[in-house]
């Protein structure tokens, strides 16, 4: 975070002042009405946990520790005028990716003010857009760490510092976010796809000025029997491409491009004991695509799903999302002579977006048990690409030792035909996974 | 004389039939559920609960939970809010629902996980609160005409006289989505709080016994209750657990912002 960012964000959260409350509120917030010498106007949460993932060493049958962390997580949550801050700070140590890890992170940290109809939220915090399960194709503002090995999977979104402000009208509610910086996703392009002997180039991305900034939009509508929501962004696609300059040097390197997406979402439980919910977003990018191997094709993708709860505690969530490439072109299958490097750039490129067909369909998965009176979760996550047949299993078992400790054991399985993502990946990140963690 | 005797018989059985009817005796079983249910229905409250959920080995687990109530359209529809305080991994989890008094309600659930409201699917009322001895439909008013009612007796039950009610589901579907076949009241004649139910599962067994340990009057001007303590025990497998309101407000002009998807996502 930049300085002038902390100050402004630790100005703002330290001013702290009482506002008359219902009972509701006090208690949400904590406070205690009947202790007026202590009256607590902050929260104090976290966790420590201990987390193991094994697998094989790639093409090999040997076993291998392919991460084992400790981590501590300091929560707290200030209330004052008009509003609270948010603060979360998290200190990791162990190995990972087979390298010696300790490292300190600011996972969130936030100012509320809530202005009547308006509320605004300003600082470093997770936006996370979409009404469908797992693949929201309108979430664009937040990036990802493909890379994180945690079994929840919320811990793969990173923050960064935006000004997200609503005007409540209800049942509307309007929503506009302005991004002033840019921050990528991690791509697990290290293997197979990126790596080299060579030491690569540093990713280009924007500067940090206005006219790289990016701005989003949406309108949301909440009525009773169901809600939907449209939204429009502009701005750097969080997800980067892949360039090279094979003059200077060969090996490829990350580069932003600009892209617009205009999205909606629905959800509705109007058929008795079936939920639906969907969500489409067309995005086009700004620069010329068939000429710059790193920005992508138009894409329209859309989700549509079930969903549905029995008494018994046991749920089930099914979708359907399918991509059509706008403007697609099948590559030569030998490429013409020069221009080798530049194929090899487009087929990764195309890897990483998911554009390596004009029109794909996949199914999510996503059966859950609540048993033993819900101290025992059990989940399993399911995704099947049918044209690219690539598949991501990941089957979760959690068990409540006591309010505060649980264990969770599951598997990570990544795996799909070579040229694929997942076939490239699947033996760096499939793995075991065990976490024991206590939270406070 | 026997004009006379006409005047004093008539006399006599209007006035044994307006205090038969001052006494609740001439109410039909429905009625006495009917006015159970208002009886409990306030304007507006906020509450503090601690729900102890104990085990068969006596093991306990506690949860704090705040809720918010009002009713809306002349009362036909109560929007609740409730946030769960305690135990960590659960706090700021709220659950958002418009109770109607006919038909599906509307619920949202906000998990901080997540970071999505998501609506949810409301049938299965059956299903177990927190994975406690109480069910989703055990806190919510039921649509009444989804039930028959029978007056079984009077019965005094911890010194109080009470209307000894059985509610009957009118179909499978509707005995499926409530958790059971067959439901025994114990409704008091005096506040028409209900002071302990049996509920038969779908085996028509004895499942489980609520009893209602303590209640407050929070509106006297409508003679509005609210249990206060309440313990529900599972006869078939020896858990139970208490709900204790520590704190409560009779609220009526509580905010109705509390009552969108906006004020669930404030953790």
């Amino acid at each position: 975070m930049k300085p002038m960012k902390l100050l402004i964000f630790f100005l703002l959260f330290f001013q702290s002042v009482l506002l008359a409350q219902g009972l509701f509120e006090e208690a949400a917030e904590g406070s205690d009405e009947n202790d007026n010498n202590a009256k607590q106007t902050y929260q104090l949460n976290g966790f420590i946990r201990g987390v193991y993932y094994g697998g094989f060493v790639p093409d090999e049958d040997t076993p291998e520790t392919k991460s084992a962390y400790g981590e501590a997580a300091l929560q707290m949550r200030v209330r004052h005028f008009k509003g609270d801050s948010y603060f979360e700070a998290r200190f990791r140590k162990g190995k990972e990716f087979s390298e010696e890890i300790e490292e300190f992170t600011l996972r969130e940290a936030y100012l509320n003010l809530y202005l009547g109809r308006y509320d605004i939220r300003i600082g470093e915090q997770i936006v996370a857009w979409g009404r469908a399960d797992g693949v929201n194709p309108t979430n664009n503002i937040t990036p990802l760490n493909m890379l994180t090995r945690s079994p929840n999977e919320d811990d793969r979104r990173i923050s960064n510092f935006l000004v997200r402000s609503y005007y409540n009208i209800h049942p509307v509610r309007l929503e506009a976010i302005f991004i002033p910086f840019y921050k990528s996703s991690e791509l697990p392009v290290n293997f197979g796809i990126m790596n080299s002997a060579l030491p690569a180039p540093e990713p280009d991305y924007p500067n940090e000025n206005l006219e790289n900034s990016g701005v989003a939009f949406k309108a949301d509508v909440n009525l009773p029997s169901s809600e939907f929501s449209l939204s429009y962004f502009n701005g750097f696609n969080i997800q980067p491409g892949l360039d090279c300059n094979p003059i200077v040097n060969p090996v490829m390197f990350s580069k932003a491009y600009r892209m617009h997406v205009i999205g909606g979402d629905f959800s509705t439980a109007g058929f008795s004991s079936l939920g639906l919910r969907g969500e489409i977003a067309y995005k086009t990018p700004y620069d010329d695509y068939e000429k710059y191997a790193h920005v992508i094709n138009p894409e329209l993708q859309y989700v549509m799903g079930i969903d549905t709860e029995t008494a018994s505690g046991f749920s089930v969530i099914l979708q359907y999302s399918g991509k059509y490439v706008i403007d697609y072109k099948e590559l030569p299958t030998i490429p013409p002579p020069g221009s080798e490097l530049l194929q090899q750039l487009v087929m990764m490129n195309r890897m990483l977006a998911s554009q390596t067909e004009e029109m794909t369909h996949s199914v999510t998965f996503r059966p859950a048990w609540k048993l033993l009176y819900e101290t025992l979760q059990v989940e399993a996550l399911g995704m099947y690409n049918f044209t690219t047949e690539e598949l991501f299993i990941r089957p979760k078992l959690s068990y409540d030792i006591d309010d505060a400790l649980k264990i969770t054991v599951g598997l990570d399985s990544y795996s799909g035909p070579d040229g694929t993502l997942f076939g490239t990946i699947d033996d760096h990140l499939s793995s075991v996974f065990v976490e024991l963690r206590s939270s406070f | 004389m026997i004009k006379n005797n006409l005047i004093v018989t008539t006399l006599l059985i209007f006035f044994v039939t307006s205090s038969v009817f001052a006494q609740g005796e001439t109410l039909n079983a429905r009625d006495i559920a009917d006015k159970s249910y208002k009886t409990s229905k306030l304007a507006g409250a906020e509450t503090v609960s601690t729900l102890t959920i104990i085990d068969d080995k006596g093991r306990e687990r506690v949860r704090q939970i705040a809720q918010v109530t009002k009713l809306y359209d002349n009362g036909n529809t109560e929007k609740k809010l409730i946030r769960f305080l305690s135990p960590a991994d659960v706090k700021g989890t709220g659950l958002l629902t418009y109770d109607y008094e006919v038909g599906d309600d509307d619920m949202w659930l906000y998990l901080p996980a997540l970071r999505k409201t998501r609506r949810i699917v409301s049938s299965e009322k059956a299903k177990s609160f927190m994975g406690s001895e109480f069910s989703y439909a055990d806190m919510t008013p039921p649509n009444l005409d989804d039930f028959t009612y029978k007056l079984l007796a009077e019965k005094e039950i911890n010194g109080v006289k009470c209307f000894q009610i059985e509610i009957i589901p009118k179909n499978d579907d509707i005995a499926d989505e409530n958790g059971y076949s067959k439901k025994v009241s114990f409704i008091a004649k005096d506040d028409f709080v209900i002071r302990r139910a049996l509920y038969y599962n779908l085996d028509e067994e004895l499942e489980r016994e609520m009893t209602v340990k303590e209640i407050r009057l929070l509106d006297p001007q409508n003679r509005k209750y609210r249990p206060i303590h309440m313990e529900m025990d599972n006869k078939q497998n020896g858990r139970k657990s208490i709900i204790n309101i520590d704190k409560i407000e009779f609220s009526p002009n509580v905010k109705d912002e509390y009552f969108t998807t906006r004020y669930l996502e404030r953790e």
